[in-house]
């Protein structure tokens, strides 16, 4: 296997090749999943070049730990968003890029009419991530978009949505859900780690 | 907290959206709950795809990654592969090694560990008794039929692992081929208490140099594949009480690759 094309391989082929010390497999999955990791990283931090520096750890942390990624729990891309989004949130969290971020959010926030949707781009599953995402009662699309592109906590969300924490916090497990079984429908999820 | 406490702290979890101490709460509830682990995983790939972009990989970028990758010495990696695709949904989503799970196995394998050389003729009687007993169990037989192919292939290294106290011995097989594939018998483990909520056998591999990482975490007894690095001498199990990162308890079986 290590010796095929890297571009052919599916995903958890690739992770077995970097585990092998395969520096072309390591480059198909950057080809792959860099853009979208980035992308996250940059939307969350509003800076390209700390992105950049992101981008260039989680792949470093691909290269030297592919073990933590188990094709049974999910896509690879999925596995690299996770990793980018929690350690995008560690450095917002931990410096003063916080509150320029949040006053940009406060902003958006009063915006009308914008919506989570407007974050979903990818041309393959754009289209049914929208109608999933359209489905949500507004609650659970303000709730999630907070707390996964603005980074915030739920208490944070709560404060700046003025609902209770319960709410929130129950808001963003039942949208994610609901998006879910409306993408599990679709086959978007759920069916294991191929590419 | 209460597991529905813990529960209803999922989406936010899966989202980062969660306090540290909060989070820390989730974690250890985690690694004792696979339907909350599942769960977790499940929200997470739906959380992925609202990130879902069409920006290309920045190509700067990839330079100073391979940089990296040439200043940086190989790490000790002992990887884990996992045999065939559990039958069962809930064994699919689990990291557990496949197993081969069955009595008739059980008694055939712990000959093993005595008695290699005679291994290839029970395997073969294994494997028919096996297939006309079942034709869907074929992948475990395969991999039963693998591991004795390894046993007496040239330059395996084969480690007779031994432990307990008392009444109370227990032994084990592990043979790692030249290229690092490895195999690991161990019918003769006792079964994890069905009260042992979360209790499992973790096997690790040690160098000479005293590092040691995991090899794998496995529900109970049975046979497993894994992929092990050279410099791996000896093979050692115990049992936690979840996957761990180190052990955290005495090796129950232990033995030298040679």
């Amino acid at each position: 296997m290590p010796t095929d094309d890297p571009t052919s391989l599916s995903d958890a082929a690739l992770v077995v090749a970097i585990s092998r010390y395969h520096q072309d497999a390591l480059a198909e999955a950057y080809r792959r999943h860099g853009g979208a990791v980035f992308g996250l990283a940059k939307r969350l931090l509003g800076d390209a070049q700390r992105a950049e520096e992101l981008v260039q750890e989680v792949f470093l942390r691909l290269w030297n730990q592919p073990e933590k990624f188990d094709p049974d729990r999910g896509t690879l891309r999925a596995f690299l968003l996770s990793h980018s989004h929690s350690r995008s949130v560690d450095v917002l969290r931990s410096d003063s890029s916080r509150r320029r971020r949040e006053e940009r959010d406060a902003l958006r926030t009063a915006e009308a009419g914008y919506d989570i949707e407007h974050e979903v781009w990818d041309l393959t599953v754009a289209e049914h991530v929208r109608t999933a995402v359209q489905s949500l009662p507004k609650g659970e699309r303000d709730a999630i978009r907070l707390a996964y592109f603005g980074g915030h906590t739920y208490r944070e969300v709560a404060e700046m949505l003025d609902q209770p924490e319960g709410t929130v916090k129950s808001r963003i497990r039942s949208g994610l859900r609901r998006m879910r079984e409306t993408l599990v429908d679709a086959n978007y999820v759920g069916f294991g780690g191929e590419a | 907290m209460t597991h529905d406490d813990l529960q209803e702290l999922l989406g936010a979890y899966a989202l980062d959206a969660v306090d540290a101490d909060e989070a820390a709460a989730v974690e250890e509830h985690l690694a004792d709950c696979p339907r909350c682990r599942a769960e977790v995983a499940d929200l997470r790939e739906t959380a992925a795809l609202l990130a879902h972009s069409g920006t290309d990989a920045p190509a700067g970028v990839w330079d100073r990654i391979a940089a990296e990758l040439h200043d940086t010495p190989p790490p000790l990696r002992l990887e884990v592969r996992r045999g065939e695709r559990a039958s069962s949904q809930l064994d699919a989503r689990r990291r557990t090694l496949q197993m081969v799970g069955m009595a008739a196995a059980a008694a055939v394998i712990v000959v093993l560990a005595f008695s290699v050389q005679r291994l290839s003729s029970q395997v073969d009687d294994l494997k028919q008794s096996r297939a006309a007993a079942s034709s869907s169990s074929s992948a475990t037989v395969e991999l039963a039929a693998a591991a004795n192919r390894a046993l007496t292939e040239p330059g395996a290294r084969i480690a007779r692992l031994s432990g307990g106290s008392g009444q109370t011995q227990l032994a084990a097989v592990a043979v790692v081929r030249a290229n690092g594939q490895g195999y690991f018998l161990g019918e003769g483990l006792p079964a994890l208490a069905a009260n042992g909520k979360g209790r499992v056998y973790e096997l690790w591999g040690a160098t000479e140099s005293g590092q040691i990482a995991a090899l794998g975490t496995v529900s109970g007894p049975g046979v497993w594949a894994f992929t092990v690095d050279p410099s791996v001498h000896v093979v050692m199990v115990t049992e936690e009480a979840g996957p761990v990162a180190a052990p955290t308890s005495p090796a129950l079986v232990t033995g030298t690759l040679s």
